[in-house]
């Protein structure tokens, strides 16, 4: 009777362990929605960075001053229309993996995953041995004639096996039978379990460092960015600046305007050869844009001053009636003759 | 033996030395803590306005070898470093390094009393209240050194102040022969 109580209580304990394991992923993977689905906020950003300056703390709990750097940083950033995992990645560029709190699981990290999944799969076996064990007792101690329920469901076994085997030996094969299928069913458990845990918070993965296009819904439109850049150039924070317009340009590949925007900013950032590089591809289709014409001419007088009076020239000759740029450029060319 | 037994041996075997790995790594890093070999990457351009208010940026000094020390005039240990600091720049810009001084989340006023009180004000000094440039480089603290070579890669990460050893050993070797 005891034995028959010990396969229940094993039986039992198999299906708590199974059942946890289970729930586990189950909220591993709604953790891991939620994250996808709620708005980004620097709080939970921060807290999926360290704090560099104290190490044990999250960017979010610390209150150390390169923490609160990074938390405006974040922001800063969120506001721009980052996503979480760019930001992310702007850390990890500068301080390696260390500075995310959950390490991608792939090379050493690798090992601190698979782990506890190695651990689970061990701790199972002492498991199976037991119930093997308790079933093997569970026979020797039970009828020694044939229970009725017994015939229907063992016809094929008895059918395969010698005319002397006891129904005590049959008992203990059907047991060890199960015991294996049980640990076949806990350790597949176990590794999925761990396989997508991994792979549901496996940390932030690596992304491409601008491509603001892949941002989803919740990320701002092409015009809500231009509106961020005119208001941090009109600040004086022309990288920031730079970024926005690039965003803006990304979402509306055939507009030319955030392009001229962002020639602007780059100029002002210091940046003119990237602004030459970016719209002289633009010139050879639009050569008669006066507007391009003058963020193009504006960004050479920098990076190739002969190139730029001749663009800024050329602005002059096609630039429409009461163009607002006119009388600057002119005052420009006239003050560096050629 | 049982085998239960025997897999906990081995698990006891293989744990044991795993340990003293680990152990035997986290002392050597202790020692090493000061110096720190980064993997090679750009230098942000880390540009924005001195303590004195000129515009300066990291990018500008692109063909020499920079040092760029964050400190900030809160910090004790950047208090010791500086007189070495003020001796060392002059001497080795002679030989083409630049220094660049980032002052993080820091008062202005107190800043510049500090670089006064060490004489540094030959030096330009970054103002960087809000960390960003800080956080932009890479620091980790203050004091900390990041050694730029002359294609503007970040080469060596100090943390800690700068010691004449750190200089020869990482700072020397990027310089041209006499």
């Amino acid at each position: 009777m005891s034995g028959v109580r010990s396969v229940l209580a094993g039986r039992l304990a198999a299906v708590g362990l199974a059942v946890l394991i289970a729930l586990s992923c189950a909220a591993l993977w709604r953790s891991a929605q939620q994250e996808a689905a709620a708005p980004v906020r620097v709080q939970d950003v921060a807290a999926s960075l360290r704090c560099p300056d104290c190490q044990t703390a999250s960017a979010a709990e610390s209150s150390s001053p390169l923490a609160q750097a990074m938390r405006a940083e974040i922001g800063r950033r969120l506001a721009l229309g980052w996503s979480a995992d760019r930001i992310r990645d702007y850390f990890q560029e500068r301080y390696g993996p260390w500075i995310l709190r959950s390490p991608p699981a792939e090379g050493l990290s690798l090992g601190a995953w698979a782990l506890p999944v190695a651990v689970l799969a061990a701790g199972c076996l002492p498991l199976a041995r037991r119930l093997r064990r308790a079933r093997g007792a569970a026979a020797t101690t039970g009828p020694t004639t044939p229970a009725p329920a017994r015939h229907g469901d063992s016809t094929a076994e008895r059918s395969q096996e010698p005319e002397n085997a006891t129904w005590q030996a049959r008992g203990g094969a059907r047991g060890r039978v199960r015991g294996a299928g049980w640990v076949a069913a806990l350790l597949s458990l176990a590794c999925g379990g761990g396989v997508l845990a991994a792979a549901l918070a496996g940390g932030p993965s690596p992304s491409p460092p601008a491509d603001p296009a892949r941002d989803d819904a919740r990320q701002p439109d092409a015009g809500g960015y231009l509106a961020r850049g005119r208001a941090l150039q009109a600040a004086g924070d022309a990288e920031q600046a730079v970024l926005a317009f690039e965003a803006a340009a990304a979402l509306r590949p055939d507009d030319r305007a955030p392009r001229y925007l962002l020639g602007f900013a780059l100029v002002k950032a210091g940046r003119a050869a990237e602004a030459v590089t970016l719209l002289r591809p633009l010139r050879a289709r639009h050569p008669d844009d006066p507007d391009l014409l003058l963020v193009l001419g504006t960004a050479e007088l920098t990076a190739d001053p002969p190139a730029g009076r001749r663009t800024l020239a050329r602005f002059l000759s096609l630039a429409p009636e009461g163009h607002p740029a006119v009388p600057e450029v002119r005052r420009l060319l006239e003050g560096n003759p050629r | 033996m049982s085998a239960a037994r025997r897999l906990g041996w081995i698990g006891v075997a293989l744990l044991v030395p795993g340990l003293a790995v680990v152990l035997a790594h986290g002392l050597r890093t202790g020692e090493e803590a000061a110096s720190v070999a980064v993997a090679r990457r750009p230098a942000p351009a880390l540009e924005g306005a001195t303590l004195d208010g000129r515009r300066v940026s990291l990018a500008g000094l692109r063909g020499h070898v920079v040092v760029v020390n964050v400190w900030a005039s809160w910090c004790g240990p950047c208090r010791e470093e500086f007189p070495y600091l003020v001796e060392t720049a002059p001497r080795l810009a002679a030989r083409g390094v630049r220094f660049l001084g980032l002052d993080v989340r820091d008062g202005l006023e107190p800043a510049r009393r500090f670089v006064e009180e060490f004489g540094a004000q030959d030096l330009p000094h970054l103002s960087d209240p809000d960390g960003r440039l800080a956080l932009d480089l890479g620091a980790f603290g203050v004091p900390e050194s990041f050694l730029v070579d002359r294609d503007g890669t970040i080469v060596q990460h100090l943390l800690g102040p700068m010691t004449p050893q750190w200089v020869e050993r990482h700072v020397l070797p990027l310089l041209d022969p006499r």
